[in-house]
């Protein structure tokens, strides 16, 4: 937890002649993260091994029959798996037998669907003939006639009048425009062509038929042959599928896991003689690796470690398996670097938390946690499980949080005894029947006392987290480049957030918050100044509490190191930087939205609940069915945004105002030389 | 009394337009950015995760016209 | 006024753009390319954007013709995309920038009918990417030249496709090419987003330009034909400027060169292959457009850049998978590739 998984880098070195042996070991091992090499003056990068050709035409022809039968490995599960033997003895027959079977078929189809559209070309060009009325022996053929056949966008008869009067148009309302038939005299056929152009005329060629309606007919059963043809070969091919598909996709597999193995010559450098594979392991399983290589070739190949300067590992994420689903949000703000903290458990804890105390709602929560566990029994890929395992605990802590608030499907209401409130609530009447006459929740955040000190909560969570966030980058710093940079760097901050949260304090001290909290200090509505500007504020002495005291050293110092840090590196007006320090304050009010985001949707659910329960109430509108619909769909609206925005916002604060701080990001994931079967066994 | 009635009137103006005003900025903000989510991941699915969370990241101004409009409300009554 | 902001158009389209500029061939994977055998680079590029295209046609085709194929259809359908997802503004320009493929697909047309190419095969080497569809060029390869010629009757083209059989086809290519640059360039822009667009297309023009003159100084043609074949409204090349050039020889061409924007690319110009400096040329023209793209974000040149390279990708894998086919060695084949 919290640091990726020790790697150590390793070379692997031996004699070419073992070369595609070591390939299958470390395949099969699955262990070693490749690095991309460097060539030299010796070693060069490697060409795949021989079969690499022939594997890739036969993966190619695969590939694109699997993908005209929709087959998707990594979507299809699979009823039965083969043995690796089997595919061996069968591959060259079937592969055939696809290539001439299910490829021939498809090109046939292909072909039959050109034909189709041909057809339906043609009958493009005859129906608006057949609207004009005219013969198509009529329309063509002519010596000294020029006959003009097509669409048009108005009557030309006008405009070739100024050419010559002696003319015919045939003119039929067709869609948005014209069939038109022009027949004048050949000299004339240029200039009137010219006309006809300027009004958008397309000639469409009359075909050599007799009669429209026997063509139509003619090209309508053709159609339906063509389609009745291309429903057996795809039925055909569906058969195939069903029968074969498990197969197929075992063959590709093969086929990839082979050319996988034949192209690691392209991540290893090669001289002569020998080759050199460098990459990463985890630290845990360097002998297992090491013993399997190298007895396994007859100690012929050598397995080291080494120790270097450039030592870059890839990042394999190590978090227990409830932490684990949440590795998903951490990878989509980035992947940390094998030096950084992976800050995933602590989001496991806070992303539940901050997204149950914004939603807190008991119906709500339920909602999304039975959704999430029914959604999880139809989307099997890993991804959508991770993702709505966090839905689940999402709703669970919702949940808790909506019995803490007392919120189901809006707020409860304090109902007195025999006193009920203009609005109720709808689960009243239950509580009612079973003996329950008064109940408040344990905190109510939407009384405007609830509402302060929710605020502050948040507040003082939010400089928690945000102190948080710099002292883990203070630690990554440390360890890369010692107690001076981290001071300078990151300790500064440190103080300064320090220095702010001591100032935000005093002020909500002056304000009586933390006599409402403790008891201590100067209650509410005391009159006392909340911040004590000299010269600016009256009586400012009188607001100069402990808080202030203490903030003034804590900014002061910080300044100090501040400048020592970034003056050196950006020059004297590095100091305007300092105004960074605004941005924290920014970024720790931030963390308001933990009530902004709640209080929302607790309002849009108390309207909801109001115009539900108002047309429902017998004495009062009395329009139950209205008033259903009126609950069902606001509360569907108010859920939809009760899940996106405090999922978003929760994401928001822990990328924003908590990664930031110390992640740099733009790791590598580890990705071991092998692969985890599937249609094989 | 009737001026501290103005007085609360107007401070409730004031918590009015600090949410409002911050909201319309939040909005332009969000314009380009939303674009720019779309079409990324319109692109690419994998966006889809930084693309919204990009797009509500201008939000924060809202949150702070809120919590000036709370300090309104609460503190200078 | 505030709410008309052009700002989030560009976004929209930009930020598409990027993310398809992204899943280019990054240029480290070349050496890997290089390596491999023809099959295992169709296979590789299966693996890559070309999936669609080579899964559609793999089942049948194999070979050059696959790879052919494939690479146009792809190009033809990113165009169309970008084409199809732009609007405004942005999608104007687009179009006005795609209409060169109208003169690539004539003069395939012509060039295949002259050559007895099957009409299949021509149709495959289209990229209907312009003002006309795929179904109006294939209403035209069954016809005969002078028939097709007739169809563009009407259009700027004409005069000069009217020339087919009398000049020869690489004439009347380039004229074609100066037509369509000359309708970019005759309009005046005034938004500023044109103006870039404009100021593209010119430095294109020079590029053009400039390798004209050093390929036909190298063959050793007459003043007179060089400047025939310079297409007019450079951005730093104009004719004027040109005509100085092509009055200088080799050793004063050069060193006058080293004053021009796209000077960087200039070093080691004594080379003797002509396509060797052709290609610096490309990567200084690339350089200089990643700039100014990076310099406006929010404009039309990051969507032409990426239309840039990616043509340059295509180029690329063609000429490696041919040199593959036909045996080609690495060094060589590797000089003939763009690899930025």
């Amino acid at each position: 937890m919290l640091k990726p998984e020790r790697m150590v880098k390793v070379s692997v070195v031996g004699p070419r002649d073992h070369f595609e042996t070591v390939s299958d070991i470390l395949y099969r091992l699955n262990l070693i993260h490749i690095e991309d090499p460097v060539e030299d003056e010796y070693f060069k990068l490697g060409e795949p091994f021989e079969k690499a050709g022939i594997l890739s035409k036969s993966l190619v022809q695969l590939r694109s029959i699997l993908s005209y039968l929709k087959l998707d490995p990594e979507k299809f599960v699979p009823k039965r798996r083969y043995r690796e033997e089997e595919i061996k003895a069968e591959l060259d027959r079937k592969l055939e037998e696809y290539r001439t079977e299910i490829g021939a078929k498809i090109d046939r189809i292909k072909e039959l669907q050109e034909k189709i559209k041909a057809l339906e070309d043609e009958l493009k060009v005859i129906e608006p003939l057949k609207a004009l009325g005219i013969p198509p022996r009529l329309l063509k053929g002519y010596k000294t006639i020029r006959a003009f056949v097509g669409f048009i966008r108005a009557d030309p008869s006008p405009k070739i009048q100024s050419i010559t009067s002696d003319f015919e148009v045939f003119l039929k309302d067709y869609g948005k425009e014209y069939v038109v038939a022009v027949f004048v005299k050949v000299e004339y056929a240029e200039e009137v062509y010219r006309v006809l152009q300027e009004l958008g005329f397309r000639e469409v060629s009359v075909p050599d038929i007799e009669d429209y309606d026997s063509r139509i007919s003619e090209i309508n059963s053709e159609i339906s042959r063509l389609k009745e043809e291309i429903a057996t070969l795809e039925k055909e091919i569906e058969d195939l599928k069903a029968r074969e598909a498990e197969l197929m996709l075992a063959i590709e597999e093969y086929l990839s896991m082979e050319l996988e193995k034949s192209e690691l010559p392209l991540k290893s450098l090669v001289s002569k003689y020998a080759f050199i594979i460098v990459g990463y392991i985890p630290a845990r399983k360097f002998n297992e690796f090491k013993s399997a290589v190298e007895s396994e070739t007859g100690g012929k190949v050598t397995v080291e470690m080494i120790e270097d300067e450039e030592f870059e590992p890839p990042t394999k994420l190590n978090n227990p398996p409830g932490v684990r689903n949440f590795e998903i949000l951490t990878l989509t703000y980035t992947t940390p670097k094998y030096h950084e903290i992976d800050p995933t458990a602590i989001m496991a804890i806070f992303f539940p938390i901050f997204f149950g105390a914004m939603l807190g709602d008991v119906g709500y929560g339920a909602i999304i946690t039975v959704l999430c566990l029914f959604l999880k029994r139809i989307f099997k890929t890993e991804g959508w499980q991770r993702l709505l395992n966090i839905g689940v605990y999402a709703g669970i802590v919702s949940i808790f949080f909506g019995f803490i608030y007392g919120e189901c499907f809006g707020p409860f209401v304090s109902v007195e005894e025999g006193k009920i409130e203009f609005f109720k609530h709808f689960l009243w009447p239950i509580l009612h029947a079973i003996g329950v006459h008064k109940f408040e929740p344990v905190f109510d955040r939407v009384s405007p006392m609830g509402i302060k000190v929710l605020l502050f909560v948040t507040i003082v969570v939010g400089i928690f987290k945000i102190l948080w966030g710099f002292i883990l980058g203070f630690y990554t710093v440390l360890k890369e480049h010692g107690f001076k940079e981290a001071m300078l760097e990151k300790g500064c901050w440190i103080l300064g957030v320090l220095g702010l949260a001591c100032i935000i304090f005093g002020f909500a001290y002056n304000l009586g918050v933390f006599h409402y909290f403790f008891g201590v200090g100067p209650a509410e509505g005391s009159g006392i100044p909340p911040l004590p500007l000299p010269g600016v504020v009256k009586g400012w002495q009188q607001g100069l509490n402990f808080f202030y005291l203490a903030a003034l050293p804590l900014i002061l110092i910080w300044f100090v190191l501040f400048v020592m840090g970034e003056v050196p590196k950006m020059g004297a007006m590095g100091v305007i930087l300092a105004v960074e320090l605004l941005t924290w304050f920014g970024q720790i009010v931030s963390y308001a939205r933990i009530l902004a985001i709640g209080l929302s949707s607790v309002y849009i659910a108390f309207v909801m609940n109001f115009i539900g329960v108002g047309l429902i109430d017998p004495q009062g509108m009395c329009i139950p069915v209205l008033g259903v619909i009126v609950l069902i769909i606001g509360h569907l609206i108010n859920l939809i945004l009760g899940v996106l925005d405090p999922g978003l916002q929760s994401l928001r604060l822990h990328y924003v105002e908590f990664f930031t701080k110390f992640l740099e990001g733009g790791g590598v994931l580890y990705k071991p030389f092998g692969r985890i079967k599937k249609f094989l066994e | 009394m009737a001026e501290e009635a103005i007085a609360r009137g107007l401070i409730a103006v004031g918590a009015g337009l600090a949410v409002g005003l911050a909201g319309i900025g939040a909005g332009l903000g969000e314009s380009g950015i939303g674009a720019a989510a779309v079409g990324a991941t319109a692109e690419d699915r994998g966006f889809f995760g930084l693309g919204i969370l990009f797009t509500v990241i201008p939000e924060t101004i809202v949150i702070f016209g809120l919590v000036i409009a709370f300090i309104l409300m609460f503190a200078f009554h | 006024m505030l709410l008309k902001s052009k700002r989030s158009s560009w976004a929209y389209i930009v930020a598409r753009v990027k993310v398809m500029k992204r899943r280019l061939i990054p240029s480290e994977e070349y050496r890997k390319l290089l390596n491999m055998d023809f099959n295992e680079i169709v296979r590789y590029l299966e693996e890559t954007d070309y999936k669609r295209e080579i899964d559609e046609l793999a089942y049948k085709y194999s070979g050059p013709r696959l790879l052919d194929y494939a690479l146009t259809l792809n190009l033809g359908r990113t165009y169309r995309k970008i084409m199809d997802v732009s609007f405004g503004i942005a999608k104007d320009i687009i179009t006005t920038y795609l209409k060169r493929w109208d003169i690539w697909n004539i003069v395939t047309i012509i060039r295949g009918k002259m050559a007895g190419v099957s009409e299949e095969e021509i149709e495959e080497a289209l990229v209907p990417v312009g003002e006309y569809t795929l179904d109006f060029y294939k209403s035209l390869i069954p016809k005969e030249i002078d028939e097709i010629v007739k169809t563009f009757e009407g259009t700027p083209y004409y005069s000069v496709l009217s020339k087919v059989g009398s000049e020869p086809l690489s004439i009347i290519e380039d004229e074609l090419y100066k037509i369509y640059y000359h309708q970019i360039l005759k309009e005046r822009p005034s938004e500023f987003a044109l103006k870039l667009f404009v100021d593209f297309i010119k430095m294109e023009i020079d590029i053009k330009n400039i390798k004209t003159i050093l390929r036909l100084k190298r063959e050793d043609v007459s003043a007179e034909e060089i400047m025939r074949r310079i297409i007019p409204g450079g951005f730093e090349i104009t004719e004027e400027e040109a005509s100085k050039l092509i009055a200088m020889s080799w050793d004063e061409l050069v060193k006058a060169l080293e004053g021009y924007w796209f000077s960087k690319g200039l070093e080691g110009i004594t080379d003797k292959s002509i396509s060797r400096i052709e290609i610096k040329f490309d990567k200084a023209w690339m350089e200089v457009v990643a700039r100014r793209a990076s310099n406006y974000p929010l404009s039309i040149l990051p969507v032409l850049q990426y239309m840039v390279l990616k043509k340059i990708e295509v180029d690329n894998l063609r000429t490696l998978g041919w040199g593959k086919w036909q045996g080609i060695p690495n060094e060589e084949i590797e000089e003939q590739l763009v690899i930025l």
